[in-house]
């Protein structure tokens, strides 16, 4: 028996915390700031009115979304299907100065969103409708800003002197984080999830629309991604963790599929779902470095298996 | 037999969006996931609040994925909240509700339309900057507009001449006249309306003048104000129930196509979801008689040429005369105001007739026009506009210019075809969901 977090490397990014850049790291499925010998005790001192932490606020927003899934639906389905931070995007700041620091995945997959633009540390919604499509019916706004809608400032994400972030802004924030940690955020609400829906958890009755529309994004992403078909259509049954997965043809530009909300966790969240050319149906590991993985051809024929090994730590891994 | 998820559908329908750029790319009005909500809700397969956090949902997760080609950012949806039920005048709204004791929004966005005095005007009044041709003067309790069309001068900076400063209004923005009744009340105003070469719009006070002035000061240029107004007639009745949901949904779909801006919405995927859930079968002959009629609009005037299928009325009546150029020139000033239908109140303030087609001012509360292009709703909380002359004609409305927002919008409808010469009876049907107001008024004609 292993831990959802097997497989995938640790990751790191780093933020702006009390005028020095301190490092936020992921490793064996547990969020930490090394920089900070006594988060607790911080935590409790910015309670009392004492000097906020970014770190420490940083750490308590993932612990808030860890089992968030509204992060299923925002966050990236894989490798095409990027998300693109810019200054709409809240970023973790500190009273709107800081920026994310040098962002590094530690032998992970590496950030996929964007670093931010120099001076892009302010954070704020802001739209116009009153912007130009230009059609048989115009829209105007005048003198009057009506038809105008202008986002307030949401302010800074992480250790603001006076943090009032929505949940969105604290979660678009995270997720913005870089270094990987985004996917590990991600990976860890998929495991959370997952082992809910293994023990029948009543809590999943709610979300289920949620959890297989996160499962038919995905494994879209990834048999569109393998297959180089733009626009292939995928026929999906989420069905039970206990049963075998299934694939196959269903037509030209159409593949029918069964598979397990858990697929996501063993396979897609390890960065297998594609492997050697082959599509990953399922990956086993009796101590989480030595994997057998039961794959299939474009041909969506009989699963074969590959065996994988890990390096070990103290061989090359961290 | 797997039960229908409508859940379920719209997201994976949402999950497909993010996964195509091109769907990405296409205009928040034309979504086709908010196509597919909004018919799941026709049909009452899924219910407002449900479909609403998945357009919530798929909204944000897109932006996020649209380097600046939409303006639909996560935050707009909370401020383009379904509009309230109107309540009575004086009543309280709900605690909270935008306009209720203590919410932020001046007017309360749940009360409807009060009676107001409408006086036709052709004056042509010279300012030091503008010229005006002032159409109406409207005088309710709680405003007082005046209509006007003008073309913005070298002094506005509106059009392509920028320059010296005016004396009504600061250099770049629409001229705020001050505007004065006969009791010596003297209030500021500000224009509400739009256009490129030639303005149109209105002049709003920001405080009401007295309903019963025998004259207004427009800058200090007086415009007399002497009643001639169309006697108008309003009631409000419930839609026929002729139809299933699903086949009044796709003909509420085909009535919108002509307010739809281009690219605008499909009724494909909406016919998809309607078939998914099982409120419509694959072979439903309205799909086909849909279709027809869409095309037909599409390729107006051929609706009624050698070969042409008959189309269902009103649709057969309303392409009949399309292409048509003998409508009468004139103009009519209405003060008609209607009592709340589905939650919505319409004034209609003028009437302005062409050869080619008719126009209509009309003010509307809540706004259900500005949000329904920029914001994919769950429900198509839209108005058809409608009319029906006395010779068995029908016509259709589109918005031709629109301000607004919140609790009131306003702007022109203009409708095709031109009205029928012969015609002397006019019936206005703004239509909404489940009802509609009938506004029955003789086409006695004053000069253009």
């Amino acid at each position: 028996m292993t831990g959802w977090w097997a497989g995938l490397p640790a990751a790191e990014a780093t933020v702006e915390c009390g005028g020095a850049t301190h490092r936020i790291r992921w490793e064996d499925g547990r969020l930490g700031a090394p920089d900070h010998d006594d988060a607790e005790g911080e935590r409790a001192l910015a309670a009392l009115g004492g000097e906020p932490c970014a770190c420490v606020d940083l750490l308590d927003a993932w612990a808030r979304h860890e089992h968030d899934v509204r992060v299923l639906v925002i966050a990236s389905r894989g490798p095409i299907d990027l998300l693109i931070a810019d200054d709409r995007t809240p970023q973790p700041t500190r009273s709107g100065l800081g920026r994310i620091g040098a962002a590094r995945s530690v032998g992970g997959r590496g950030a996929r969103l964007p670093r931010p633009k120099p001076g892009a540390g302010a954070i704020g919604w802001a739209a116009s409708v009153s912007r130009g499509w230009v059609g048989p019916m115009s829209i105007t706004s005048q003198a009057v800003p009506v038809a105008r809608v202008s986002g307030g400032p949401i302010r800074p994400a992480f250790g603001g002197s006076a943090p009032q972030t929505t949940p969105d802004a604290e979660l678009l924030g995270l997720l913005n984080l870089g270094g990987g940690l985004a996917e590990r955020l991600q990976a860890g609400v998929i495991a959370a999830w997952a082992q809910r829906l293994a023990a029948a958890d009543e809590r999943c009755a709610a979300v289920r629309p949620q959890l297989a529309a996160a499962l038919h994004g995905r494994a879209s992403a990834a048999l569109r991604g393998w297959l180089g078909q733009a626009d292939l259509s995928l026929e999906l049954e989420m069905v039970d963790a206990g049963q075998a997965p299934t694939v196959g043809w269903a037509g030209r530009d159409r593949v029918r599929a069964a598979l397990p909300f858990a697929w996501l966790e063993t396979v897609w969240a390890r960065g297998l779902a594609t492997v050697m050319g082959r599509l990953c149906l399922t990956a086993t590991s009796p101590d989480g470095h030595a994997w057998e993985l039961s794959t299939v051809g474009p041909e969506l024929g009989r699963p074969e298996p590959i065996n994988l090994a890990l390096p070990r730590p103290g061989r090359g891994g961290r | 037999m797997t039960e229908f998820d409508a859940e379920l559908y719209l997201r994976v329908a949402g999950e497909g969006t993010l996964l195509d750029r091109g769907e990405r790319q296409r205009p928040p009005w034309s979504s086709r996931l908010g196509s597919a909500a909004q018919a799941l809700v026709a049909v009452g397969a899924i219910d407002e609040q449900t479909a609403a956090d998945v357009l919530d949902d798929y909204s944000l997760a897109e932006a996020l994925r649209t380097p600046d080609g939409s303006p639909v950012r996560h935050g707009l949806r909370a401020r383009f909240r379904p509009p309230v039920p109107p309540v009575p005048l004086g009543a309280p709204g709900p605690p909270g509700a935008p306009g209720a004791p203590g919410a932020p929004g001046g007017a309360n966005p749940t009360t409807p339309l009060g009676p107001r005095r409408v006086v036709a005007c052709g004056h042509e009044i010279q300012t030091p900057s503008e010229r005006f041709h002032v159409r109406y003067v409207s005088l309710g309790d709680q405003a007082t507009r005046v209509g006007v069309s003008f073309r913005p001068g070298p002094a506005s900076g509106l059009g392509p001449r920028r320059g010296l400063p005016r004396a009504s209004g600061p250099p770049g923005r629409p001229p705020q006249p001050t505007l004065t009744d006969d009791r010596g009340t003297s209030v500021q105003s500000h224009f509400v309306g739009g256009g490129a070469d030639e303005w149109r719009g209105y002049f709003q006070a920001v405080a009401p003048l007295n309903r019963e002035a025998a004259w207004i000061e427009l800058d200090g240029a007086r415009i007399e104000l002497v009643d001639v107004c169309s006697p108008a007639e309003v009631s409000v009745e419930r839609l026929p129930d002729d139809h299933s949901p699903a086949a009044r949904h796709l003909w509420r779909l085909v009535a919108a196509g002509r307010r739809q801006m281009p690219g605008g919405q499909s009724a494909e995927p909406a016919i998809e979801a309607l078939i998914a859930c099982g409120a419509l079968a694959a072979d439903d002959p309205v799909i086909g008689e849909t279709q027809a009629v869409r095309e037909a609009i599409g390729h107006r005037p051929l609706g009624t040429g050698p070969g042409a299928p008959r189309l269902p009325d009103p649709w057969h009546s309303l392409l009949s005369r399309a292409g048509l150029a003998d409508g009468p020139c004139g103009t009519l000033t209405l003060s008609a105001v209607t009592p709340p239908f589905d939650g919505v109140s319409v004034a209609v303030t003028t009437l302005e007739s062409t050869a080619e087609e008719w126009t209509i001012t009309v003010e509307v509360a809540p706004d259900v026009i500005t949000s329904l292009p920029f914001i994919p709703l769950a429900r198509d909380r839209g108005l058809s506009w409608w009319a029906r002359d006395d010779r068995g004609n029908h016509y259709l409305g589109t918005g031709a210019s629109w301000s607004g927002g919140g609790d009131l919008g306003s702007g022109e409808i203009s409708f095709w075809p031109a009205l029928d010469p012969a015609a002397t009876e006019l019936a206005l049907m703004p239509t909404a969901e489940t009802e509609r107001a009938v506004i029955r008024l003789p086409l006695t004609w004053s000069a253009p």
